[in-house]
């Protein structure tokens, strides 16, 4: 054997790693970036938050005391009340769960929407991408507050629709860089010899080319789910969110706004809540995909 | 006294090394040589010999975490080592110049030629504008630029690849430096632009009594510029003498394993072996012991894994670094067991086969994007790149047919066309009987299993996200029928076939050297057990030693499952080693087409015969004519008419080679010239390439 | 034969920093007696030699002993060269004869070739004695004769048809007037691949010419 008795003593991959080590593996670059760390500390307070909700609550987020409305911190009301008298803490905690659920719902889906366009048009080209991307563009012309701004009208506040809302706006966006990625793939030899072995387009950009692009659509995704919980946020502020009373931080900045020069409590912890979730999720993002690119 | 002794660059115990994430790696570890002015050092080796180390190392030109661990570095008799960055820079500018090997990357592409060139004089000579410009014309004149003052305004990119490092050698010399240093500067070059490049390097080389040190992997080229050799492995040299000494008298079992893997211009499958270098080159953090060389050595003993060997002058100016340099005889050299099944080969069957491929005038275009808006409006004129453009030929069973030429001639495009990534756009193609026209898509999924292809890029043929096992597995599930263990079993067969150990099944390609890689892609090329394998210059990117050993692979499984084989190379030694049948193609066109031997050896086409005046024979003592051919490559999307080739055929006829299509000429059996030239005329003329070797002499044979 | 043709091309040189102790140790090292000195680009600044470096007295006059050791560790030669306004230099293109001639009257034993002011090359006594070497055939194997002859038009060219037409080959051809005799030149021609008998049953042929001498070398 030419590859001979002297082969490398290095076996590493000559077993089937263990599942504990291709954990480690895939956590490492987390555990090496302390802005990933950071961000991973934020976002996972409010999930553990999210999580624990009535456990950590005194009250509930609909309770209502009619003596205590509009007051700041106190002994009793952590963060104060609202100008219902509600638990502001209370509402803050439950308006995590509501959207550490809907916005990486809708990053999913505009996900799976992009990344099927992207994958199509880039595989295929000719046409069909022209086509794909004309739609794309007519809908990235739009300026993403007023996309939401149609689609919500249009179908109605509510939960589902603020998910298909996000999904729309974003799917462009993924699509594109999906695309890119493909073109890129498309052109290496392995898909050749795929082609040739006679595998259908399906298989082809799914099996040989998604998984070779999994690597930025991934870090794509985290970024977005801080957008996402942006404009959640914004269309609460808008009042096209989830109908009220639901404790929606968009909606409970709104509504807090119009109290603003009594009581600002109301107005700031969720503003806070929204930009720290934000932060977080960016600065998740941002170890991550410094970390990945580092030995590119 | 004026001293004409001292060396331009004297290098002593050079090591270096780099700092990674977990360890320090040593890439070079012990390297001393002298280049004197005037003369040439070739630098050789295979890759991660550290021969570019040791360039960069000289002109201090390290990466942050590359340092000079030991030795000095003389140039002209000052030590460059522990100079300042101010002052290095100064005689980096003025005394020392480098060539690398990608032109675009060393011209600005936003800048044009005519001021990169002035730059030169007027930041390191303080010259003015107007000097600067005519001592420039000048170079580009010394360096035959046609039109040079037009040159001066032209970007990079509207030059080819020639041209452009005819620019970076010109830029190099403005300051008249007292040594120059190229990395691979034609490697990126197709052979005949090679074959003038070097041409030019060795004429400078006497008008500025420059001293070289030339760095390259290629053999041929490095015997057509050296006067003296050092042969580098794993960052020591290992031999070092004159040029003929090294190629023909070669003392180190490495140098001499080298030797006999490369394929010689001569040289066919049935008269000669390539024998393999066995093993692998080690890691720079794994080293042997003693000799590093010793676990892939024939003649090992236990002493050489004791003690490191030092260099040793075992004649006059030839060093070798082994214990047993003086015991062994070259000449008595055999094969060593193992590679003995390997090496054997099956007399061929005389008498021509059914042929299983046949195609008659196939074009196949590729439509030139335009972006005016006449096109758009569908308006505009159709330009089509004529990538092949009316080619015939055919293929018998059990053959192999090796297409030839340079970059540009089509013969990838033939065979994407041939395996259906590309349609023709006319022409017939048929194989095993059934047309094959139609791509890939459209094929019967049985006809689609009997053609596969083994690719060029050993990077991107596998799949990063899958093991190996699966990769092989999957043309064999989807080909032939069997429960999951019987192909698993099977995928362990193919393994072995290709000489990796069943614990590969398992691994992911990243972790597989080149040549590792290849193997996969062989075996999976194979799995299916297909009637016609199509290898795109499958061994281009490999090194010398991975490339015999890929070579002979691929004779063993032609051998073992009886199938019939393209194969495309630029490179015309190892075409001759390996096909039955060789195609030369230019512009879409065939050339010459016939048995191997009859290529080889008049009556020639005019492009064959300048394609081997301009061939690299890594022997010194071969007697090769030199036929450089003008101008460049015409561009594919405005062939010239009548013979494709008249644009620079030095044998041009005149007229009717611009006006007529050339007819086929048949010179023997099978054997077909495309020429205007007649054939009495082309059996006049006289074989391009002689060995001395042995007292064979190939063109005649 | 021009300058360029006969220089040595791309000579030592060093920059007008190097500290003096290290030039001499440099010179002596790479056994040179000239040393020109060169500022970015390649351009003359000077010229240093063995004898520049010697330290003049009178500069040490006003130092004690500490200073002088100072003095002497920090001069670099860039303070002790000859500057280049002082150097007699030589373009690369003219003839040999013209730098013969320059190093002969001014009694120099080194020329640096400058093209503008850019050192390209440099010029010692030895380029030149191994040019005339070349010029009288010292390296090939053959017949050397020196032919006397009279100083007159035409008497070169008889020589050369004789030996043309012997169909005898000449590697080297050179002349000068004979000493002491105006009237008269001499040839020096080397032939290869003859007898010396033949040479002698030639050149008897000729009329007016004398052969002085015949020697293999």
């Amino acid at each position: 054997m030419t590859e001979g008795k002297k082969t490398e003593s290095k076996t590493v991959g000559a077993r089937r790693r263990t599942l504990l080590e291709r954990v480690q593996d895939a956590l490492a670059p987390i555990l090496a970036s302390k802005v990933a760390l950071v961000g991973l500390g934020l976002v996972g307070f409010w999930v553990l938050v999210a999580i624990f909700a009535p456990l950590v609550s005194p009250y509930g987020p609909l309770t209502q005391d009619r003596y205590a409305m509009n007051e700041g911190p106190s002994t009793q009301h952590l963060l104060g009340t609202d100008h219902l008298g509600r638990d502001l803490w209370t509402r803050v905690i439950y308006g995590a769960r509501t959207i550490l659920i809907l916005a990486p719902l809708s990053v999913f889906c505009s996900l799976v929407v992009g990344t099927t366009l992207g994958l199509t048009g880039g595989y295929f080209g000719g046409w069909i991408d022209e086509l794909v991307m004309r739609i794309l563009d007519a809908i990235m012309a739009f300026p993403a507050v007023l996309l939401y701004l149609i689609i919500i009208v249009a179908l109605g506040p509510s939960a589902m629709n603020v998910v298909i809302a996000i999904t729309i706006a974003g799917a462009p966006g993924i699509a594109r860089l999906v695309r890119s990625l493909t073109l890129d793939i498309r052109t290496r030899e392995y898909i050749a010899a795929a082609e040739l072995r006679g595998e259908n387009p399906l298989y082809i950009m799914f099996v040989e080319i998604l998984p070779n692009a999994r690597g930025p659509i991934i870090v794509d995704a985290m970024l977005r789910v801080g957008y996402a919980v942006f404009a959640i946020g914004t269309l609460g502020f808008l009042g096209l969110g989830l109908p009220p009373p639901s404790p929606d931080w968009g909606s409970m900045v709104a509504k807090g706004r119009q109290y603003i020069f009594i009581n600002i409590w109301a107005v700031l912890w969720p503003a806070v809540a929204i930009s720290s979730l934000v932060i977080g999720l960016n600065l998740f993002a941002d170890g991550l995909r410094e970390e990945t690119m580092r030995y590119q | 006294m004026e001293n004409l002794e001292t060396p331009v660059l004297q290098v002593e115990n050079l090591a270096i090394s780099y700092e990674m994430r977990k360890s320090v790696v040593s890439a070079v570890r012990d390297v001393s040589f002298e280049i004197h002015r005037g003369e040439a050092l070739g630098l050789v080796g295979e890759s991660g010999c550290g021969k570019s180390t040791v360039a960069f190392g000289v002109v201090n030109f390290l990466d942050r975490n590359g340092r000079i661990d030991n030795g000095s570095i003389l140039f002209q008799g000052q030590e460059l080592r522990g100079q300042s960055q101010k002052e290095l820079r100064l005689l980096r500018g003025d005394q020392i110049s480098m060539v690398y090997q990608d032109p675009m990357a060393a011209l600005n592409p936003s800048l044009r030629i005519g001021e990169q060139l002035r730059e030169v004089l007027t930041v390191h000579r303080g010259l003015r504008k107007g000097k600067a410009s005519k001592r420039s014309i000048e170079m580009l004149k010394q360096v035959y630029m046609p039109d040079p003052a037009a040159m001066m305004r032209r970007y990079p990119h509207q030059l080819s690849g020639g041209q452009q490092q005819r620019v970076v050698i010109a830029i190099s010399l403005l300051n008249n430096p007292a040594l120059l240093i190229m990395d691979e500067p034609t490697t990126a070059l197709d052979v005949t632009v090679q074959a003038s490049v070097l041409d030019l390097i060795a004429e400078l080389r006497r008008e500025f009594d420059t001293g070289i040190l030339y760095i390259s992997h290629n053999l041929g080229v490095i015997a057509y510029v050296s006067d003296k050799v050092g042969v580098m492995y794993t960052g020591e040299i290992v031999e070092q003498a004159s040029v003929e000494d090294v190629f023909l008298r070669p003392m180190h079992p490495y140098t001499q394993a080298l030797m006999r893997c490369v394929p010689k211009l001569g040289e066919s499958k049935e008269s000669s072996q390539l024998p393999p270098i066995r093993g692998r080159v080690p890691s720079p953090t794994n080293l042997p012991p003693g000799c590093i060389f010793e676990p892939r050595c024939d003649y090992a003993r236990a002493s050489c894994q004791q003690k490191h060997p030092r260099l040793r002058e075992l004649a006059p100016d030839h060093s070798v670094r082994c214990h047993l340099a003086e015991e062994i005889i070259d000449t008595e050299w055999q094969p060593p067991e193992e590679l003995i099944p390997e090496l054997t080969r099956k007399v061929r069957q005389e008498g021509v086969g059914e042929p299983i491929l046949q195609g008659e005038h196939v074009k196949t275009y590729y439509k030139q994007e335009s972006r005016s808006l006449a096109s758009l409006l569908g308006l505009g004129k159709k330009r089509y790149v004529k990538a092949v453009d009316d080619v015939s030929f055919e293929v018998a069973k059990g053959n192999t047919l090796g297409i030839v030429g340079e970059s540009g001639c089509g013969k990838s495009t033939l065979a994407k066309t041939i395996v259906g990534l590309e349609s023709p756009i006319s022409g017939k193609l048929e194989f095993l009987g059934f047309d094959i026209l139609p791509p890939v898509s459209k094929r019967d999924g049985g006809l689609v299993k009997e053609l596969q292809m083994v690719f060029q890029n050993p990077e991107s043929t596998l799949n990063p996200s899958f093991t190996v096992g699966r990769q092989i597995g999957r043309p064999l599930r989807r080909f032939t029928k069997g429960s999951r263990k019987e192909a698993r079993k099977e995928v362990i067969r193919l393994l072995t076939a290709v000489r990796l150990d069943a614990s590969y099944y398992t691994r992911l390609p990243r972790q597989l050297s080149g040549g590792e890689k290849q193997r996969v892609a062989l075996a999976r090329a194979v799995a299916g057990n297909p009637k016609l394998v199509v290898c795109d210059e499958p061994t281009s990117s490999l090194d010398v030693s991975v490339q015999a050993a890929i070579l002979n692979l691929l004779l063993g499984l032609q051998e073992e499952y009886d199938i019939t084989m393209l194969f495309i190379s630029h490179d015309l030694s190892v075409i001759r080693f390996f096909s039955d049948y060789v195609a030369v193609m230019y512009l879409g066109k065939v050339c010459e087409i016939g048995p191997a031997e009859a290529i080889y050896s008049p009556p020639y086409h005019p492009y064959t015969e300048a394609l081997l005046s301009a061939v690299p024979i890594p022997d010194p003592s071969a007697d090769q004519k030199s036929i450089r051919l003008s101008g460049t490559v015409p561009s594919a999307l405005n062939p010239p008419s009548g013979c494709p080739f008249h644009t620079r055929c030095p044998r041009k006829l005149g007229g009717v080679c611009e006006e007529q299509a050339p007819p086929r000429q048949i010179a023997a059996e099978g054997h077909y010239i495309y020429c205007h030239i007649p054939l009495e005329e082309l059996s006049k003329m006289e074989a391009v390439v002689t060995l001395v070797k042995q007292g064979s002499t190939e063109g005649g044979s | 034969m021009l300058v360029k043709d006969c220089m040595t091309k791309h000579p030592l040189m060093v920059q007008p920093t190097m500290p003096i102790l290290e030039a001499q140790r440099y010179m002596a090292e790479n056994n040179i007696r000239h040393l020109p000195v060169v500022g970015k680009g390649k351009r003359l600044l000077g010229l240093v030699s063995r004898q520049t470096l010697l330290i003049q007295p009178a500069k040490l006059d006003s130092l004690n002993v500490w200073e002088i050791s100072r003095f002497l560790s920090n001069l670099t030669i860039g303070d002790v060269l000859v500057k280049v306004k002082d150097i007699i230099t030589i373009e690369k293109d003219e003839a040999i004869e013209e730098a013969a001639r320059i190093m002969v009257e001014n009694n120099i034993g080194c020329l640096p070739v400058l093209e503008e002011s850019v050192v390209v090359g440099i010029l010692t006594e030895i380029n030149l004695l191994s040019k005339l070497m070349e010029m009288v055939g010292a390296q090939e194997p053959g017949l050397r004769v020196t032919v006397r002859m009279p100083n007159v038009k035409g008497e070169i060219a008889k020589l050369i048809g004789v030996i043309g037409e012997q169909g005898w080959g000449i590697p080297a051809f050179g002349g000068t007037p004979a000493p002491k005799d105006p009237t008269k030149w001499d040839a020096v021609v080397k032939i290869r691949d003859v007898s010396k008998e033949e040479v002698v049953a030639a050149l008897e042929k000729v009329e007016g010419q004398k052969i002085l001498d015949l020697r293999e070398t």
